[in-house]
């Protein structure tokens, strides 16, 4: 079983591997970082990435339609200081509205969106002091469950993306 | 040419009130947002205003969106494992004056909470939170149009660090 779904994964992240990349900084960042993680979701995956099957977790991701998932590990990679908040001011730039930030001795993230009423495209970036992660996401996500999500823990998101790649 | 000195001195006067009142909460938060030991975390009204377009699936979302659809910003600047955090706590009730009144305080064991909010014409339109302890400091500042009922579930209703100390507003406090 576990093989079929490894299996049914890397073919999933091979017919979609040439997933358009989104949003201005989505492109900038696989151009400047070649060798950077990335992978291409669609719901069908995110779902069976879900192996804990958390409720909360369905509903927040059952809206959307793809997703670019974009890491860069700094060793090795020439991450300037100014990289986070260079990708803050592209992503406004490209009328992203910020929706909520955190900073703290570990790390800082932004969520922006665009759209008015009914946002249909997400970005959210974060780096640590070991890498620098983008999740740009098509589709709508559940404003009101994202809330309530453990300690606004937007890592629960990044930990299914994380997920793609370990069994990648 | 004094005349139109005059009139733009007399528009700018009000403004300059304006902002001197919200000069004590933003300097504090200006001042701790840049330290790196401070966890902050910022909500933005767009987040909020996003509220107001969603219908909740189930009673437990609408009655959450009833509750934050008035709201309009939300900031968190949290201190922890960190033997001041009592002194900054001290710190920043000495710096809070008008127009923010204190609503209760609480000494929950070793924490120390007050609440203070910026009240006019009857509506609270910001409650202000500081938290102390030996090695924990939190300081949580909430604007809109704000209900101390509703309030009080949004300590369960939102996980964001800092907000389960909403739970001790007590709705029916005066203003001291």
């Amino acid at each position: 079983m576990r093989i079929f779904k490894s299996l049914s994964l890397l073919l999933f992240l091979f017919v979609s591997y040439s997933g358009q990349a989104q949003t201005t900084i989505t492109r900038q960042l696989l151009k400047e970082y070649p060798n950077c993680s990335k992978s291409f979701f669609y719901p069908s995956v995110l779902r069976a990435m879900n192996v804990e099957r958390n409720p909360d977790l369905d509903q927040l991701i059952r809206s959307i339609e793809e997703a670019a998932y974009i890491q860069v590990l700094k060793e090795g990679a020439n991450v300037l200081n100014t990289r986070f908040s260079e990708m803050q001011t592209q992503i406004l730039k490209d009328g992203f509205t910020e929706m909520m930030s955190m900073q703290g001795p570990d790390g800082k993230f932004g969520l922006f969106a665009h759209g008015t009423e009914h946002p249909d495209e997400f970005v959210f970036i974060k780096e640590d002091a070991e890498r620098l992660i983008l999740i740009d996401i098509q589709g709508e996500l559940d404003m009101a469950l994202l809330m309530k999500l453990d300690q606004l823990d937007l890592g629960v998101l990044q930990g299914v993306f994380d997920k793609g790649l370990s069994d990648e | 040419m004094k005349k139109y000195t005059l009139i733009l001195s007399l528009m700018i006067l009000p403004l300059s009130a304006l902002f001197a009142q919200s000069d004590a909460i933003s300097t504090i938060f200006i001042n701790y947002a840049n330290d790196a030991r401070f966890v902050k975390v910022n909500v933005s009204s767009k987040m909020f205003e996003l509220f107001s377009h969603v219908e909740g699936g189930t009673a437990e979302e609408q009655e959450f969106l009833n509750t934050v659809k008035n709201l309009t910003s939300l900031k968190v600047l949290t201190l922890e494992n960190d033997a001041k955090s009592m002194e900054f706590y001290r710190l920043s009730l000495k710096k809070l004056t008008a127009p923010y009144a204190q609503l209760m305080s609480v000494e929950d064991g070793p924490e120390n909470i007050t609440f203070f909010i910026n009240e006019k014409n009857g509506v609270i339109n910001e409650l202000l939170m500081l938290s102390g302890s030996v090695d924990t400091f939190v300081i949580l500042s909430l604007s809109g149009k704000i209900d101390l009922q509703q309030v009080k579930k949004l300590s369960k209703q939102m996980s964001i660090g800092g907000m389960e100390q909403l739970d001790k507003v007590d709705p029916k406090s005066k203003v001291k």
